[in-house]
């Protein structure tokens, strides 16, 4: 064995050595046959001759010991692959392409299901992941609703402590805190947490100890907090001594007991939480909303999860919570809350509410990526087969081009099976590192549009395997792989059909035309395919273009905006009420500053206030016919240039206690038809008490967007701030004069100076706010642009080769044509007639597969048809075009053919 | 070359190696480790490469000796059985 070894080193690293010796041996015994010989009585020349003729080709000798000693076949493929190298070296532009296409095939793929993998179908970083689920109520809960997915506190405990399906059930509350250190403050995101949390989830501590049972028994009794392990990394420069301090949240100090497992950042990774509380703190950390201790059931705020116990499905566990649910729904539409607020229709309908059991690790990051991510996965899968067809393609065309060498080769002396193994080296040396570029390029790609959807900080925090899924990889790199061996290997197995002496002396390699269809058909194919990705840009760009061009109904330059939320400093209602007149007064005076407007609720961000109303006419409503509503201050309407339609606005004069609205003009026609809405009166439906109809109309505005773009403006109440007595965060507006961006730094700067302790969040033109709500659309809209673009040079790529050789093979057909007569013009003809027919048979599969697939992306396009007509025949036209140029170059050439030349080139 | 002439001696002629298959052979059981080779002066004072049995070699041609003794006996019991 040890001498086998040996063997092995000297045969790969003293080959020179070796190599010596063997010829000095074969030297010594050819020497002593001649002496032999001689000494039989032959003359030196005949004793030479004989001796060789029976030793054999010297040089076959050398060869067979060679192949049998240990490594060769190690030392064969190290020839193979610097032969590779210089042959892909010699052939940059081949080598160029064929690398770009592999390393954006694999990159565009595994980019795209990496973030899908990691965003949608990403599992929670918990024990046992999959047995975790959400319990939420279906239906319309008729109450006051923090989220989709919440359920009130009184209804977890009665699911908590009444189910027979959980080993564990726990739930939490996402909140906003401000954070407080030395003099300056800042807004973090934190998971209200019971204390069942940490428990069911599995989760342990880094440090110290997690949030346990008894730290959340009693209301307002522990102070204490638990860091995520990121957080405590990235603010406290993972500080090992930070156990038993304390930090200041909403300037109640907290002792951190602990810091939780790397990599878990709270059950939504969407919106991941830096701090976990005990959810009995809830009163300090939300001040103003307790729906902790309000034990009224109308209050939807909770999102509960559940643990399942071993062998119970979630299917079996939704059905067996049905019935304890019911009895909850029928005792709630006892109360009188209930029954203040609703209907006896309504209460039919909400007692037919049921549980539901969704998988733990959704949530509204993957709910809201998981269409146009998908939707993206499918563009690059396209991409894909296209660069697989064009690789086939480059691969076919460089078989033929080496026809020539294969068989020059093979006349030589070299093994069949030696040329293969050769171009499977060069094939998997191609395939090898295009597919390590496209890695490396879909790790960066993946960061950076994990920026472009998550807030800065988010994404920062977001880790992306830089290796993808092995899945993924599987696939990708199995694809490229079969390709490239395929469509590599078909000119060596060709190769050795061919009959050498054919191939060495045909000039123009007419050897073998049966590449020729199967060029044709994959461009054809990706004629098809780069159709298909052009029309999905056209809609998609369209779609943006339509989205931006819709406008909230208001001017949205030189608008600043941000939010602030002084109730979190533990500030009274009259504190915060004196707060908000002195900003006002405070930033109306700052240069640069024409105008300041406040808003309760943030327009354009998707969320919404909205209430049933009642008055004279009208009572209650379901709740997607309910109006959405907003406190504003008294500059709001001329700060967004809002103007007045009828009646007034408010003014600083509309302290109360007489309460008064100004609406929309939908309010107006959907509640007050035909009357005028000025002085009208009408009341928000309450569960606390009895509703009144003590709301005066003084003004009507026209209608503008409330939540988003998509939107058709609902009708809308606005009241004044005020004339409310109950205060909480608010957004302001600022109207500029010049360019707001020039503003912000100034802005900062004085909201510290106004009050260091109060943070300003989310800073932002509104502009900007606006571009950002359309992100996911942008990112389609690029994105498959870029795509379409890709697509398109890779199908004309395609043309230009599969052309270019045609004519090149067909050159002396081209030169007798022209000796007999034919005008450049003809020949230009028969070229271009082949070429278009190529693009119009590619043109109708692609027309047909993009009329097929177009309800497939109907939910992401707006403002047209996902057949429509202008961007099919545009796609139709550009690709046309391209193609056409590309089929025009070959064609000139052809057509310029000088007759004698052509034909004396056999 | 004094290998292949004392095969032929031995063998009367029958087998007359080549050096097309004694050098192959011969680094393939050096490779195996059955052999080791040096240098040295041959009867007629030329360099010459001397192989020499080494004790795996030993080893080796006695299972081969075996394999090939059973092999003839079967050999020559079924060909004088008809």
């Amino acid at each position: 064995m040890v001498s086998r070894l040996y063997a092995f080193y000297r045969n790969l690293f003293r080959r020179k050595e070796l190599d010596s010796d063997l010829d000095e041996e074969l030297c010594a015994y050819l020497e002593m046959q001649v002496a032999e010989k001689i000494r039989a009585g032959m003359s030196p020349e005949e004793a030479w001759r004989a001796a060789r003729g029976e030793m054999g080709v010297v040089d076959q000798v050398r060869q067979n010991v060679r192949d049998i000693r240990a490594g060769v076949g190690l030392e064969r493929i190290a020839q193979d692959v610097r032969y590779g190298l210089r042959t892909l070296g010699k052939n940059p532009a081949f080598t160029l392409i064929a690398l770009a296409t592999l390393a954006l095939g694999t990159g565009a793929n595994t980019a795209m299901f990496t973030l899908l993998d990691q965003v949608v179908l990403r599992l929670l970083p918990v024990r046992q992941p999959e047995r975790l689920v959400m319990v939420r109520e279906t239906g319309n809960h008729y109450g006051n609703t923090y989220g989709a997915n919440t359920i009130s506190w009184p209804m977890f405990e009665d699911l908590r402590d009444n189910n027979h399906v959980f080993s564990g059930m726990f739930c939490r509350f996402p909140a906003s805190v401000t954070l407080g250190y030395g003099d300056r403050a800042a807004q973090i995101p934190a998971e209200l947490v019971s204390g069942s949390y940490f428990p069911t989830l599995g989760v342990g501590a880094t440090l110290g100890r997690i949030i346990a049972p008894e730290d959340d028994a009693v209301p307002d009794s522990r102070p204490v907090v638990v860091l995520s392990h990121s957080f405590w990394e990235s603010y406290f420069n993972a500080d090992r001594t930070i156990v038993g301090r304390t930090i200041v949240l909403n300037s109640y100090k907290m002792t951190v007991i602990g810091v939780g497992a790397p990599g878990f950042d709270g059950v939504d990774p969407g919106n991941p939480a830096k701090v976990f509380v005990p959810i009995m703190m809830k009163t300090e950390m939300t001040p103003r909303s307790d729906g902790l201790k309000d034990r009224r059931r109308r209050l939807s705020w909770v999102t509960a999860y559940g643990r399942l116990k071993p062998g119970v499905s979630l299917e079996r566990a939704q059905l067996s919570l049905q019935p304890l649910m019911h009895s909850i729904l029928e005792t709630e539409a006892q109360q009188p809350e209930f029954t203040r607020s609703a209907t006896a229709a309504d209460r039919d309908i909400f007692l037919r509410n049921r549980v539901q059991l969704l998988p733990g690790s959704e949530n509204g990051l993957s709910d809201y990526m998981r269409k146009p991510l998908w939707l993206l996965v499918a563009l690059t899968g396209a991409v894909l087969l296209l660069a697989c067809a064009n690789l086939a393609n480059l691969l076919l065309a460089r078989a033929t081009a080496r026809e020539r060498e294969l068989a020059l080769r093979l006349a030589i002396g070299a093994g069949r099976a030696r040329i293969v193994r050769q171009l499977l080296v060069e094939s998997l040396l191609l395939a090898g590192a295009g597919t390590s570029l496209g890695l490396a390029l879909a790790f960066l790609a993946d960061r950076i549009l994990l920026r472009i959807y998550l807030p800065a900080d988010a994404a920062a925090e977001f880790v992306v395997a830089p290796i993808p899924d092995g899945r993924v990889l599987a696939f990708v790199v199995g694809v490229m792989l079969l390709t490239s061996l395929v469509f590599g290997l078909l000119p060596a197995v060709r190769g050795s059909q061919t009959e050498i002496t054919l191939s060495l002396k045909d000039r123009s390699g007419a050897g073998t035309a049966s590449s020729i269809p199967l060029r044709r058909l994959l461009v054809g194919l990706q004629i098809a395919l780069s159709l298909l990705l052009l029309v999905g840009a056209g809609l998609f760009v369209r779609t943006l273009r339509n989205l931006q061009n819709l406008g909230p109904g208001f001017p949205t330059d030189n608008l600043l905006t941000f939010a602030i939320n002084p109730s979190l400093n533990g500030y009274s209602d009259e504190e915060l009420k004196s707060f908000y007149e002195r900003l006002n007064v405070n930033l109306d005076m700052m240069p640069g500053v024409t105008s300041v407007g406040f808003s309760s609720m943030p327009i354009m961000k998707g969320y919404a206030w909205q209430n049933a109303i009642l008055g004279k006419d009208f009572e209650g409503a379901p709740i997607e016919h309910q109006p959405v509503l907003s406190q504003v201050g008294p500059g709001y309407f001329a700060t967004l240039d809002i103007p007045v339609v009828a009646g007034r606005v408010f003014t600083t004069q509309d302290i109360g206690p007489a309460q008064h609205a100004v609406i929309n003009e939908s309010f107006a026609r959907e509640y007050f038809p035909g009357r005028n809405p000025i002085g009208q009166r009408f009341g928000l439906v309450n569960d606390m008490q009895t509703a009144t109809p003590d709301t005066e109309v003084i003004g009507v505005i026209p209608d503008t967007k409330y939540r988003d773009l998509r939107e058709t403006p609902p009708p809308q109440a606005y009241f004044s701030y005020l004339e409310s007595t109950h205060f909480r965060g608010i957004t302001v507006y600022l109207r500029t004069q010049g360019d707001p961006r020039l503003l912000m730094d100034s802005l900062r700067q004085r909201m510290r100076q106004f009050d260091a302790h109060v943070p300003v969040v989310g800073l932002e033109t509104v502009h900007e706010q606006i571009g950002f709500s359309l992100r996911t659309e942008r990112l389609v809209a690029s994105l498959s642009a870029v795509f379409g673009g890709l697509a398109v040079l890779l199908a004309v790529i395609g043309l230009y080769g599969v052309t270019a050789y045609a004519v090149s093979r067909r050159t002396r057909e081209i030169g007798i044509r022209m000796a007999l007569g034919a005008l450049r013009s003809n020949v230009l003809a028969i070229v271009m007639r082949e070429v278009l027919l190529l693009i119009g048979a590619g043109l109708a599969a692609g027309i047909a597969l993009a009329l097929t697939l177009a309800d497939l992306i109907r939910s992401q396009i707006y403002g047209l048809s996902a057949r429509d007509p202008f961007t099919l025949l545009g796609s139709a036209i550009v690709l046309t075009v391209a193609a056409g140029l590309a089929g025009l170059i070959p064609a000139l050439r052809a057509s310029s053919v000088d007759p004698t030349t052509a034909l004396r080139q056999e | 070359m004094g290998i292949s002439r004392r095969i032929a001696q031995m063998t009367n002629g029958a087998f007359d190696v080549k050096a097309g298959s004694l050098f192959p052979a011969l680094h393939r059981m050096e490779e195996a480790g059955w052999l080791t080779s040096s240098w040295g002066e041959s009867e007629t004072n030329r360099r010459a490469k001397f192989y020499t049995l080494t004790k795996a070699g030993r080893k080796q041609l006695e299972t081969e000796t075996k394999r090939w003794e059973r092999i003839s006996l079967a050999m020559g019991a079924a060909l004088s059985n008809p």
